[in-house]
């Protein structure tokens, strides 16, 4: 994978006057529900790699695109019993960067993301495996080599497909559930700038 | 020779073992009970006066086993009799059997146990009875009456490879209780998903 990735973005960088950066941070991760008892959010990791990319007519817009790697979950608190659900994505970005002024920038884009692994077992058989959801939020400072952004991720894929049984063991159709919504802060350090000598 | 063979013995040993042990998947809704699955992972759970109760199969090298539902035809009475084992996690070591007698249901042997499938058995204390029974009970009941409820055979597979039987099972339950010598119990989100 590491090895597929250097070879994307060098290509990319050699083609267009490029910036590639790492970024780290913390998100924390909500899971909007309507059938879980006593959830509350999770403190959480991201980490990364991602390339930007002006576009030539355009002055005040670039695009980025992101790969790497978030953690999403929830805590649940059920008759005193606690329980932290924890899900690894691999995460890709695509987003549209707007410079509001030199030093900020609004950004929108699409995020998805491959479940990869949980704290909990057979995650497959009962998560989807595929989240999908829309990016908005800023980024800071871009012009110089560490920057920071802030950006929300809105989930609108439901992660949960199960049975709803009653207390008395019916089943009442099925439940789509669970999506998750990231308020994500990190900063970037930059790896390669094709505009800098 | 003789070494690699009784490696070779007991790897077997133990992947036998571990294949027919239980697999516990908590339920995306409620964690504290297992999920509802069709896979054969044997295991059951509900919730018995709010608490949880687990029923977590296993076998051992040695011998033994623990948690082992049983099923028990009697075709000259037309009946068939369902045991669950399993613990109360709030008591240490405390089983508590959930037991089911299932009238007319022309299941004379395993052979016609696929008759089952999809079938949800009204426990109404006459005709089809149950009983949440403190501690191990195999073919006595020391309750004197039945509680009412429901049990929900969903899920019923031929599998010639699973179990002893070729069998998984899968279902729902619940069950009211309130007898003096047994107790008062009330059985709510009740499921399995045994190999038998």
């Amino acid at each position: 994978m590491n090895f597929f990735c250097t070879i994307f973005f060098s290509i990319l960088s050699v083609s267009c006057c490029a910036q590639i950066y790492l970024f780290a941070g913390g998100q924390e991760s909500i899971v909007r529900n309507k059938v879980l008892q006593g959830s509350s959010p999770i403190f959480s990791s991201h980490l990364g790699l991602g390339i930007t990319m002006p576009l030539n007519h355009l002055k005040k817009i670039s695009i980025s695109e992101e790969i790497g790697f978030i953690k999403k979950g929830y805590h649940q608190n059920i008759g005193g019993d606690k329980f932290e659900m924890r899900f690894t994505y691999f995460n890709g970005q695509t987003i549209l960067n707007y410079k509001l002024k030199p030093w900020v920038s609004a950004k929108v884009g699409v995020n998805y993301a491959v479940l990869i692994n949980a704290n909990i077992k057979k995650s497959t058989e009962t998560y989807r495996p595929l989240d999908i959801g829309l990016v908005g939020g800023f980024n800071f400072l871009e012009t110089k080599d560490i920057s920071f952004y802030a950006h929300v991720v809105y989930g609108l894929v439901p992660m949960l497909k199960y049975y709803n049984i009653d207390a008395t063991g019916n089943f009442n159709g099925t439940i789509n559930d669970l999506k998750n919504t990231c308020i994500m802060v990190g900063f970037k350090i930059k790896l390669y700038d094709q505009n800098k000598p | 020779m003789i070494r690699i063979s009784l490696r070779v013995i007991f790897c077997l040993s133990l992947l036998l073992i571990n294949s027919c042990s239980y697999v516990w998947v908590p339920d995306p809704i409620d964690p504290r009970l297992p999920k509802y699955t069709e896979k054969g992972y044997n295991t059951a759970g509900a919730l018995i006066n709010g608490k949880l109760w687990k029923s977590t199969v296993e076998y051992f090298l040695i011998g033994g086993a623990i948690d082992v539902p049983q099923v028990l035809f009697f075709p000259n009475q037309d009946s068939l009799v369902v045991n669950f084992y399993g613990k109360m996690d709030s008591l240490s070591n405390s089983t508590v059997t959930v037991s089911f007698l299932l009238k007319n249901t022309q299941v004379n042997g395993w052979e016609d146990m696929i008759q089952l499938k999809g079938e949800k058995f009204t426990i109404d204390g006459t005709a089809n009875k149950a009983w949440v029974i403190p501690g191990y009970s195999f073919y006595t009941v020391p309750c004197p009456s039945s509680a009412t409820g429901q049990l929900y055979i969903k899920y019923f597979k031929v599998d010639s490879t699973a179990g002893n039987h070729g069998i998984i099972m899968s279902g729902t339950f619940s069950l009211t209780q309130n007898d003096a010598t047994c107790g008062s119990y009330q059985v709510t989100y009740g499921r399995f998903d045994y190999v038998f």
